[in-house]
């Protein structure tokens, strides 16, 4: 299996305007690079404002970095080049809700990328769009249903059928999972398992949860003030761990026992 | 598209502006001022069939006559008749043109103006979005009515003037709130989400974003709308807008008050259509908005 993702020296910045006339800048991501191998799964672990979010918005290309570089396949991908960008790395959002156009219905929301990036006939894309509402686990009268007429589980399944429409490279997601019941995320869990074992996607999420972690994922980035860490296999950082820090957030549920 | 319909949903998704509607349905008053308006709108449109007589004609026998309930009225003339022996009621309904009409068709130049430019400078960023940011707070902090009556004096009083005046005065009002709806827009997830599928600008605009902002739009119209009837009629009452043989309210009334001793009914009819129209118009725009916050709030 060869490199599919090659991120060099990632760096971005947030200004602050303090006073008047000084700004400060707040480094959010500093230099960060690694490579994600096809059908691998990444997840980006780290404290509150560690760079998590960042990383991730500037893979799926919502930001744009200040220095650094990421390629696909080894071509450079352009800032703010969606077109040929959002058919090779798509994003599954946090809130189903917040992501989804209150004024549209499912369909119309997911025939979209569609219409963009193909240039399949409007019937084929129809079928397109029902087959995959279905193979998330929906039904097609979904296509109808406006997003708040959902349930939160059913919103998340929309989110990762508009995230597999164009049977993309590379599937990011920003704690995509962290506002599921318990139940439901079991359930989103084993749908993105069977997605990917059927796709040979390649899945960067970052989390808050060491068991979500250990379980979805091969390999673990950790974040520490923008800064990497380590990054390693899943079983090296679990059993061997280098950093006290990925010690701590990887065996978070010892602590909270103990507590 | 049509799909098969299984057991579990049985009712058919109504769409966010059926939602609206209902939901402006269900308040008694708001519907009260939308037939009101209706009404008024409908009588407007028909004035050449329903009114007896033309609006200029002068019954010379039959000057300041009182209306048909008066012990001193005839049922020939409604509402009475001025000081030159015009039927009040029939200058009244042609009168609609002028102090309903002219403002809807200048709220709706201005709304279009307005919501284009506005949405150009939502979506730009930068020193272009803040030169103009600037330019229009500049602008709003004149009142709309002293705007408009220095463009009159500067062009002189007549209707085409009053009309420009009027739009140009109201379209500040909707590029500053288009801007700011499409600005807030623009940081929503979907939207975000509608940029990584790869969409156009011009389609985010047109097909994510102006159905999220309708309701700005709309709230906006109807003030508008009222700030342009009450302009336009204040600028009749002054003498600066539609002139004297034209049956427009404003003017009707500046009219009306020099014999107000001799004839207070001719008074009564204009001002009490002035006063009906902006009262239907504010409410309507009241409630619309009400059902429109209410219906985002619950989906």
């Amino acid at each position: 299996m060869s490199n599919l993702l090659q991120i060099h020296n990632l760096t971005k910045y947030y200004v602050k305007q303090v006073g008047w006339l000084k700004q400060q800048r707040i480094c959010a991501l500093d230099a960060v690079s690694f490579t994600v191998r096809q059908g691998e799964t990444v997840a980006i672990i780290g404290e509150t404002g560690s760079g998590k979010s960042t990383l991730i918005k500037l893979i799926a290309g919502i930001d744009t970095p200040h220095a650094g570089s990421i390629a696909l396949n080894g071509t450079l991908l352009k800032p703010y080049d969606y077109k040929s960008r959002c058919q090779q790395i798509r994003m599954i959002f946090q809130d189903g809700l917040a992501s989804l156009d209150p004024q549209r219905n499912i369909g119309q929301q997911l025939l979209e990328p569609l219409r963009f990036n193909t240039d399949w006939p409007l019937a084929k894309q129809h079928q397109h769009v029902l087959a995959t509402l279905e193979r998330v686990g929906l039904l097609a009268e979904h296509f109808d249903f406006y997003p708040h007429m959902l349930a939160s589980g059913q919103l998340a399944r929309v989110c990762i059928a508009r995230a597999i429409l164009l049977n993309p490279l590379v599937i990011v997601a920003d704690e995509a999972l962290s506002a599921l019941d318990p139940s439901i995320r079991a359930q989103i869990i084993n749908l993105l398992i069977d997605l990917k074992k059927e796709m040979g996607v390649s899945f960067i999420f970052s989390s808050h949860s060491p068991e979500l972690v250990r379980h979805l994922a091969d390999k673990i980035l950790v974040l520490h003030h923008g800064k990497m860490l380590e990054f390693d296999t899943t079983v090296t950082l679990i059993t061997k761990p280098k950093q006290p820090l990925t010690q701590a957030l990887l065996h978070m549920e010892n602590l909270r026992k103990s507590v | 598209m049509k799909t098969k319909h299984g057991i579990y949903y049985q009712f058919k998704a109504p769409s966010p502006l059926l939602m609206i509607w209902r939901e402006f349905h269900a308040n008694p008053i708001s519907v009260a001022a939308y037939y009101l308006l209706a009404v008024i709108v409908l009588a407007m449109l028909l004035a050449p069939i329903l009114a007896p007589y033309s609006p200029e004609w002068q019954f010379t026998d039959v000057i300041y006559l009182p209306p048909a309930w008066h012990p001193e009225g005839e049922m020939r003339f409604v509402f009475g008749t001025d000081d030159l022996g015009r039927d009040i009621l029939s200058r009244v309904l042609y009168g609609a043109w002028y102090s309903l009409g002219y403002p809807l068709i200048a709220t709706f130049i201005a709304a279009f103006i307005g919501t284009t430019i506005g949405a150009w400078a939502g979506m730009s960023r930068g020193v272009q979005s803040s030169t103009l940011t600037h330019f229009l707070d500049v602008v709003l902090t004149i009142p709309s009515l002293l705007l408009a009556l220095v463009i009159v004096a500067i062009f002189g009083p007549s209707l085409h003037t009053v009309m420009i005046a009027i739009t140009l005065v109201l379209i500040p009002q909707f590029i500053h709130s288009v801007q700011n709806a499409v600005y807030t827009q623009r940081a929503k997830e979907y939207v975000i989400a509608a940029r990584l599928n790869g969409c156009s600008r011009s389609y985010i605009l047109r097909r994510v974003i102006f159905p999220n902002i309708t309701s700005v739009i709309v709230v906006q119209l109807t003030f508008a709308l009222s700030t342009a009837i009450l302009d336009i009629a204040a600028l009749g009452f002054l003498g600066l807008g539609v002139q004297s043989p034209a049956p427009e309210w404003g003017t009707m009334l500046a009219r009306s008050l020099d014999h107000m001793y001799l004839n207070p009914w001719s008074m009564l009819l204009p001002g009490l259509m002035l006063f009906v129209t902006v009262l239907s118009i504010n409410i309507l725009g009241d409630n619309l908005h009400r059902a429109i916050q209410q219906q985002e709030r619950l989906s």
